[in-house]
């Protein structure tokens, strides 16, 4: 799965739908790919919803995360783009 | 008011994390470290989700019949008031309470059902406290369980392929099993302890649930809904747990040193067992403490009705307090914002 297309993907399928976003009263416009997800600023999901989008990413490409980590929790799924480059980096896969 | 002795029961093996990853993939380990737990004890067959047969009234009547084993002076038929706390009664009704009295087969005593989660077994210790203060109560069992996995787990099971983290996380955080304690007014001929005092405090009355665990009410109807998915019966809200919480824990230190008591009192301290994040949030705000904290949960996932009055009796198993020396239990709750507390004396 290339960049954007991954990016498509992770804003729409494993934010927006895993996360029953729209439930919460959110729309998809609302999660652009530099959206801040986790605290006030942004989406403000919670932890939980942070160990849903993690085995999210496990279940659909079969890759093992291991620890959720405060590096990972912080930083790698501070919005979809880095969510994105999460995965191709676990995938070993350049983000061209 | 004073502790005769205490009693637990486990059904079947421990459930490790290893053995359910066989069947949900390694999201198990992700999630089950996150909470900090490693086995949990379940009352179904983990390869299948069938049921063993065995409920929350039967986890009580072993666990009491354990506590009644350590004392041989008192006779069942002695125990004439039966208190329970549990969020997984067998039923609605019959009550909890009526039920193990059925099974243990004594014939003149009280039953009191509390319904409630990690705090509800100091309730019911304060309801025991009250009966036998007041005389209509001389020799109480106070027993708290859950039977959690009987509720989802073959549902769980089924879709299997398909879960979500909220649906796979009830499984890893939470346990069955059960710990009673039997109390009575006059000093135990094998010491026991003496029970100082049992609290309760209600914090935050006016703030919305942080945890919501619905099996149907006349509000969240199960019967007759369209379809019900198991992240519905579970709702964990955990930024209210983060933002209230530790207010319960200064309500309760509060209330504990207005009745003099500090925390350096204590030699051993049997705290919350729900998971190792909100014990390790918890020491954070108790770190004046010099007393050995006694956590299980790790192993025996939550329980939690029964889980404070089982570590207890893990505790006396592992490390018995010595005499004189004091113990605090303390529990709260998010479902609403409730702590209970008792502090015992070792005679």
């Amino acid at each position: 799965m290339k960049y954007d297309e991954l990016l498509n993907w992770v804003r729409e399928d494993l934010i927006f739908r895993r996360l029953k976003l729209e439930d919460m009263g959110f729309s998809l416009d609302e999660v652009q790919g530099d959206t801040i997800l986790f605290g006030e600023a942004g989406l403000s999901l919670d932890s939980i919803d942070g160990l849903e989008v993690a085995v999210g990413i496990e279940q659909y490409f079969g890759i093992k995360i291991g620890k959720l980590t405060a590096d990972i929790a912080n930083e790698k799924f501070k919005s979809p783009q880095t969510i994105a480059r999460f995965i191709l980096d676990l995938q070993n896969i350049p983000a061209v | 008011m004073y502790l005769f002795s205490t009693g637990s029961y486990l059904p079947g093996q421990p459930i490790s994390n290893e053995m359910l990853a066989e069947y949900f993939g390694s999201s198990v380990h992700l999630i089950a470290d996150y909470f900090g737990v490693k086995s949990r004890h379940m009352a179904v067959d983990y390869k299948t989700g069938k049921d063993f047969g065995e409920y929350t009234s039967d986890f009580g009547v072993k666990a009491a019949m354990d506590a009644l084993s350590k004392v041989p002076q008192i006779n069942i038929d002695q125990v004439d008031l039966i208190v329970t706390a549990s969020s997984t009664p067998d039923y609605t009704l019959p009550s909890l309470s009526s039920l193990i009295q059925e099974k243990l087969g004594i014939k003149n005593a009280i039953p009191i059902d509390i319904r409630g989660g990690c705090s509800a077994a100091m309730q019911a210790l304060l309801i025991a406290e009250l009966f036998i203060k007041t005389g209509k109560s001389k020799t109480a069992l106070v027993i708290g369980g859950e039977c959690c996995s009987t509720i989802y787990y073959e549902f769980l099971f089924k879709q299997r392929k398909s879960y979500n983290a909220k649906d796979l996380l009830n499984t890893l955080i939470f346990g069955d099993g059960a710990g009673a304690f039997l109390v009575g007014g006059t000093l135990p001929e094998n010491g026991g302890f003496e029970i100082e005092t049992v609290n309760l405090g209600s914090v935050l009355p006016d703030q919305s649930p942080g945890f919501i665990f619905s099996l149907g009410g006349c509000k969240e109807k199960i019967l007759g809904a369209k379809s019900v998915h198991l992240s519905e019966l579970f709702q964990h809200l955990p930024k209210k747990i983060e933002t209230n919480l530790p207010i319960v824990i200064r309500a309760m230190q509060k209330d504990l040193k207005s009745r003099n008591y500090g925390t350096q009192d204590f030699k051993q301290i049997v705290g919350p067992q729900a998971n190792k994040r909100l014990i390790d949030d918890m020491n954070s705000l108790l770190k004046e403490h010099k007393a050995e904290y006694f956590y299980n949960g790790d192993i025996t996932g939550n329980i939690p009705g029964g889980a404070l009055l089982l570590a207890f009796d893990r505790l006396q198993q592992i490390s018995p307090t010595l005499s004189g020396d004091k113990v605090l239990i303390m529990g709260m709750e998010s479902p609403k914002w409730l702590y209970g507390y008792c502090v015992l004396r070792k005679q």
